[in-house]
């Protein structure tokens, strides 16, 4: 990231990935205005298949052609898993959500995890003896 | 909802009446560009955030790790005036200090500045090992007191230029050293929580170095007394005032010898006279 130029514009893609889903949200820098937006159940018909690497694949393609119809350069990317309580770590989509958007032309900037950690929160759920299946 | 009053909705599109809008820094970082931000129309675009990195501006290496934020003021045209609300350690960075075996001497308190403006400041110390909770409590109460004294008699600028640049962060390290060894001194973070009317700013004041402060420290343990007997803090001064110092010894010494070649070729060519 050398000077920034004028024309280029840049803009925020918000990753969330879980193990049931993963969320593209596209925003501007502010974070106020979405340019784009794509879920695993928009790409794929199964509820089981929506947290799969092919649907985060799928998914970033089609976001990404929405920025390019707006005109955008380039994209900041904040990921995050679920966070608090439950898992601390993003989902299996994670990475190729961002190496979808990587692939169909747009340029990365900065890549940042963001997942809300709680210093002293509220108790997991599942009990004292843990869930049982 | 019957199905005809559905198909009558028709979708607008509203991309086509938005309009792009240039961000820029606050005269304390020389109004530089930051990124754009669409907005329908001006009411839109005011009091929104906007976060860029020191590194954008300033190009150091150091920097990469501080998240500035700015709010938008103003607006003029297609260009936006913002002020700092606040900044930043990136996570990562915050992590990479805290080690096993070592306390972190951590502190959160109000400053308030000459020209009445209140900045949250969390600041923070590492030490090197474990430290006791009397060396713990008489570090925290210098942090407290450089801070406070710096918040007394500085304006907002030259406030919010020490707290960013490392300045405060560097005499926090210089005093609390002689309390037990430290490993990192840091501000984590900074948030402006109140301020006069942001209207009419003040032109920045040229760059000034800041002063070197010695608060008083009671030290009542034996062991601190001693440290501070063995740890002079006089030799631990300010960076920048050394390089300065070095510089100027160097100049003596090359005016020196310029002068003693003078002096010389004086001397020699009196004595080719006296031959003759």
């Amino acid at each position: 990231m050398s000077k920034k130029s004028k024309e280029e514009k840049w803009a925020i893609a918000h990753i969330l990935s879980s193990y049931n889903n993963t969320i593209i949200t596209v925003t501007d820098l502010s974070g106020a205005e979405t340019f784009a937006k794509c879920s695993g159940g928009m790409v794929v018909r199964t509820s089981r298949e929506e947290s799969s690497p092919y649907s985060a694949m799928q998914s970033g393609f089609r976001v990404s052609q929405g920025l390019k119809d707006k005109g955008i350069y380039g994209v900041h990317i904040k990921v995050r898993g679920p966070g608090g309580h439950k898992a601390q770590t993003p989902g299996p989509g994670a990475q190729a959500a961002i190496r979808a958007l990587a692939r169909s032309g747009l340029r990365i900037g900065r890549i940042e995890e963001v997942t809300p950690k709680s210093h002293d929160g509220s108790r997991r759920k599942g009990g004292h003896r843990g869930r049982r299946v | 909802m019957s199905k005809k009053g559905k198909r009558e909705r028709r979708k607008t599109d509203t991309w086509r009446e938005k309009t792009w809008y240039d961000i820029y820094a606050p005269k304390s970082f020389k109004n530089q560009y930051i990124g754009k931000i669409v907005g329908k129309n001006p009411d839109f675009i005011l009091n929104r955030t906007i976060e860029t990195l020191l590194y954008d501006f300033t190009g150091d290496f150091h920097d990469i790790t501080t998240v500035l934020r700015f709010r938008v003021l103003k607006v003029e045209g297609n260009s936006c005036e913002t002020y700092l609300v606040g900044h930043q350690l990136t996570k990562d960075f915050i992590r990479s200090l805290i080690r096993k075996g070592v306390s972190k001497v951590q502190m959160i308190n109000n400053y308030k500045t000459v020209d009445n403006y209140i900045y949250r400041i969390t600041s923070a110390c590492t030490t090197i090992k474990k430290a006791r909770s009397s060396q713990i409590v008489t570090i925290r109460r210098i942090i407290d007191d450089i801070l406070n004294s710096f918040a007394r008699d500085l304006k907002h600028e030259k406030f919010i230029r020490g707290m960013i640049y490392g300045e405060f962060s560097h005499q926090m390290k210089r005093v609390a050293k002689t309390i037990y060894p430290l490993f990192e001194a840091v501000i984590i973070k900074s948030k402006l929580i109140s301020s006069p009317s942001l209207e009419d700013q003040e032109a920045p004041p040229k760059e000034e170095d800041f002063e070197i402060i010695e608060p008083e420290i009671r030290r009542t343990v034996k062991s601190q007394i001693a440290r501070a007997k063995r740890v002079n803090v006089q030799k631990l001064t300010y960076k920048k005032q050394r390089a300065e110092k070095m510089k100027s010894a160097q100049k003596e010494k090359v005016e020196q010898e310029v002068s003693d070649k003078k002096i010389e070729e004086n001397i020699n060519e009196e004595v080719v006279e006296v031959e003759k």
